[in-house]
Order: structure tokens, then sequence, then C-alpha cells
């Protein structure tokens, strides 16, 4: 990511799909922490697999660490899809898992309202 | 949709049959992290003996022999007690059985306790959610300290004979000695009649009370009951636990073995528990998980009595066993059992992640909705939540549909 941070601003990145897709999944959570760990926002336009999700959770774990880094909020969309047709994509092989998701710093994002439609965030500064 | 669920269940069906042989399957139990129940500090418990121990000492004590950390939540420190502790524990006929102690638990907890009075005179704080035994319309149970009304009856014990008959000066000051046997002051048998060890006094306050501070509680296998020292019958429960006391022998609960060595002690495992349902035996392992989160924070730990190493360390454990859990769930389970509490909201970032990460696995699943007996608690708002799995009620607390829970087990993994 480009250097651009402000000196008392919030960085946001948005990461598109595409760029996503060419990258390996440990590619991906490391840019993620990455940049969550800088005090970014970083929001991915298509989300992560449930695979990539959980070596997210994991990977943080790994890396929380006191008066450093208390870890990570992350929303996403909740599924709006009925269960009949994930299971239908399943079986076509294709998992309809795209959906935007914000990642930030435990300490600087706070989820203020979620539902299926909408998500609103309040971002501090560190 | 009537094909698709079709192939859904078959597809199911298949998958247990996949799993039906040879090893004992590895299921794992998820959910997001869960609020103890406990007395306050200075509450005094009656121990086998016949004396009686501040709650917060008996803890103290335990912890002075450094014993094993068992517990699932950096909040709570729940350890391994010497053998040699042990209580009066009101068993399910009402007679009275000296028990040992397993575990010894305490939790951090800045808010309301309930101080909770009767009409004998007893008097006990506890947390809102800890449990009392009383006698209602249903039968004797449990019943919530925010839960209890005005004139609900509540347990006390009336009579107890100590094992090996030795008093000492320390007996409690509400019983009294009649060769080997205990009685509580005779007053009780004026108003009520007895049942087996017990008797029933009535709430006649409860009051909410604040509380900063520590507060504590006992785990006594199979029994789950301890006295205060006035005879106040409380339970005791340990959630997640339930499930593996209630398959095995000795009820014990899920030890604090580790099956990776160096691995860290906060994952629990139960090997080879077996359930029998319909004349079958079931083998399973049980991988007891701490509650899963994106985040811990060691200041919140940081209290005034607790030093920052100790924060430091034990947010440490429970980051280790987040990503342990993880970890297992992608690579090392058979199947999931989710526990969610039915009285909060479903719709959480971190359940809607596991149940896509679950389901990504192909992992059967069976979700409980626990705490049944709560007022606020909703099942349909699970299974709306979830509705492509089904969702088992239960109250792990109270022992309510257990026998479905253990069928449905059974039916998913067995």
């Amino acid at each position: 990511m480009a250097e651009m941070k402000q000196p008392d601003g919030v960085q946001i990145d948005l990461i598109s799909g595409e760029r996503m897709d060419g990258m390996a999944s440990m590619e991906k959570i490391r840019m993620i922490l990455d940049g969550v760990r800088d005090g970014n926002i970083v929001i991915l336009e298509e989300g992560l697999s449930p695979d990539e999700e959980s070596k997210l959770i994991e990977v943080t774990m790994t890396e929380i660490s006191p008066d450093e880094f208390d870890g990570i909020e992350i929303e996403s969309y909740p599924r709006s899809e009925t269960a009949e047709a994930s299971f239908l994509d399943r079986l076509m092989g294709k998992e309809s898992t795209k959906k935007l998701t914000v990642i930030g710093p435990a300490n600087q994002i706070e989820t203020l309202h979620k539902d299926e439609t909408l998500i609103q965030t309040l971002v501090s500064r560190k | 949709m009537g094909l698709l669920t079709e192939l859904k269940s078959s597809i199911s069906r298949a998958a247990s049959t996949l799993f039906s042989e040879e090893d004992p399957k590895r299921i794992g139990i998820y959910g997001p992290p869960n609020a103890g129940k406990c007395l306050g500090p200075d509450e005094k418990v009656l121990l086998a003996d016949g004396t009686h121990r501040r709650i917060e000492d008996v803890y103290e004590e335990v912890a002075a022999s450094d014993p094993p950390d068992v517990s699932d939540d950096p909040h709570e420190t729940w350890l391994e007690c010497p053998a040699d502790i042990e209580v009066p524990a009101l068993r399910s006929d009402l007679s009275v059985e000296a028990t040992p102690v397993s575990h010894v638990f305490r939790q951090r907890y800045d808010g309301q306790l309930y101080r909770v009075r009767t009409r004998l005179g007893r008097e006990v704080t506890v947390s809102p959610e800890h449990p009392f035994i009383a006698a209602t319309a249903n039968g004797v149970g449990t019943v919530r300290a925010d839960d209890l009304e005005e004139g609900t009856r509540v347990a006390l014990l009336s009579s107890y004979t100590p094992a090996d008959g030795a008093w000492s000066s320390e007996l409690s000051p509400d019983l009294v000695s009649d060769g080997g046997t205990v009685t509580y002051d005779a007053t009780y048998h004026r108003h009520n009649v007895a049942t087996g060890d017990v008797t029933w006094d009535t709430v006649v306050e409860t009051e909410p009370v604040d509380h900063e501070g520590y507060i504590y509680d006992l785990t006594v296998p199979e029994h789950h009951t301890f006295a205060t020292a006035d005879g106040l019958v409380v339970h005791n429960t340990t959630l997640a636990n339930r499930i593996a006391r209630d398959w095995t022998e000795h009820g014990d609960a899920v030890g604090p073995e580790s099956h990776v060595p160096h691995e860290t002690r906060r994952a629990r495992r139960k090997e080879n528990v077996e359930i029998e349902r319909d004349g079958k035996s079931v083998r399973i392992d049980i991988v007891d998980t701490p509650g899963v989160t994106t985040k811990v924070d060691y200041t919140e730990f940081l209290e005034h009595d607790m030093e920052k190493d100790d924060a430091v360390r034990r947010s440490r454990e429970a980051t280790e066993g987040v990503a342990e859990a993880m970890h297992w769930l992608r690579e090392d389970v058979d199947g999931v059992v989710y526990v969610l509490d039915a009285a909060e909201d479903p719709f959480t970032q971190v359940n809607t992640m596991l149940i896509g990460i679950i389901e990504s696995q192909d992992l059967p699943v069976l979700i409980l909705a626990n705490k049944i007996d709560l007022e606020e608690a909703s099942i349909q708002r699970i299974r709306n939540a979830f509705p492509q799995h089904e969702t088992i009620p239960l109250s792990a607390l109270e022992g309510d549909n257990m026998d479905e829970v253990y069928d449905k087990i059974a039916e998913y993994f067995g």
C-alpha cells in the first residue's frame, strides 16, 4: 500500500475483489493485518472465504501483544442467501462468500449498527 | 426446495455412516464466550467436617498449592482442587453426601450481585445467574437468583452427618451437634416439614448490591450443589462441561489435558466419552474450546488486584486457546456442537463467521440454544438466524432437554 497517511487522520484502504483474486490466502491475511496494525481501516470489496476467515482469526490471535495490538474488529453483512441456495452453490462448486467486509484495529473501530443491508461503524483516531 | 432438503438429509445421513465405525469421532464444542455464576467473596461454605470457610479463603488455599488452571476465559481462574476438600452436597433424592470439590473458580466481576434473604434469617450474596435449589409447582429444580421472588421456597440442609464424626470449634454457629449428626436450628421444623435432609425456607427479599472485585464458585462433581455455612443450598455449574459430565462414569469435568504436547493447557479434551442411545453405544472425543473472539485486551483484566503480569499471562492464554480452537476447526474435528446463549442476539459477526467456517468444512453441526430457562431466551431467533441447521433448545444449567441433546448428538455424530 502507498504511504499516504495523514498525520492525524485515519487511512482507509479499499481493496477490490480483483486485487484479492491474485493473492494466496496467507498473502491476503498478511496484507489485512499489516494494514490494521498500522492503524488503517481495511475494506474488502468481496470479503474472505470462510477458510481465510478462520486463518485470519488464528493469525490475529498469535499476533495480539500487550500494549501493542489488541486484535481486530471485523464486520460483514450477514448472509442473505438462503440455506438452500448456498448449499446449491456449494454443490456447483462455487462458494458465494462475496460480501463487503470492514476490518479495523479493535481499539479504534466500534460497530454501531449492523443489519443485512447496513453496517455503521465509528472509527476513532488512536 | 423439497428436493434439496431431501438431498441434504441424505447427505448428512451418508456423512454419519461415513464415520460410524472404529475411532471415536472428535466433536468440538464451540461458541461465543459465556458468563459465570458465582458467590461473593465473603460467603461462607459449609465443609464436610461441619466447619465453614469463606469461599475466598477456600480458593486462596487451593491457589497457594499452584494447581493447574483449566479455565477457558481470561477473566476466570478455574483451579483443580486437591482431593481433600469435601463439602456436603445435596443429591437429587434430597439426601446429603460428603463430596470432594473438583475445582475452585474465581472471576473478576464489576456489576450487580443479589443479596438473598430468607424467612429463617439466611442470607447469601450471589451473581444474578447463580441458581438455588427451589421447590416449585413443577417439583424441585433450580431457580436463578434474579428469578427468585418473595415466597420462592429454597432448600436448606436440615441435618448432616459428617463422614468421620470429627468436630472442631469452627463448627458453623447454626449447626447443633447431636451425637454424630449435626442438626440445624430446630426452628426450621416449626415452619416446614423436612424432606430427606432438606427443609424448605422462603425467600423474603432479594436486593441488588453493587460489587467490584472477585466472585467465586466451587465445582462439585456429580451432585453439583454445595451449601453456605448456615445451610442454604446453592447449585454449582460449569456450562460446557455438562455434556462430558453426564456421559462419563464419574461425572468428571473435561480435564486440563492437552492433546498436543507443549500446547497450551487451555485446550481441554475428554476422550472416549461413551453415550448409550437406544441400545447403541457411541464413542466420541469431546474438545471443549474457549469462546471465540477476534480481540483480547489485557487491560480489561488489569483490575486493582490483578497484577499486570497476571493479566498479560491470562490474555496470552486466551489468544492461544482461540488460535488453537480455530486450527482444530480446520484440521482436527469431525463434527461441531455449537453452543449459543438463547438470551443473546445470535446475529453477531463471530457467530456468522464461525457457522460459515464450519459449513465450509462440511462438518456436521448441531446448534444448541442454551439458557432456555431465561425469560428473554428465544429459540426462534436462533432458528431464524441459522435456518439451515437443526437447533436444539436446552438448559445446561437445569438439565432441561438434555435427553434430546444426547439423542441428537448420537444421531449426528454416532
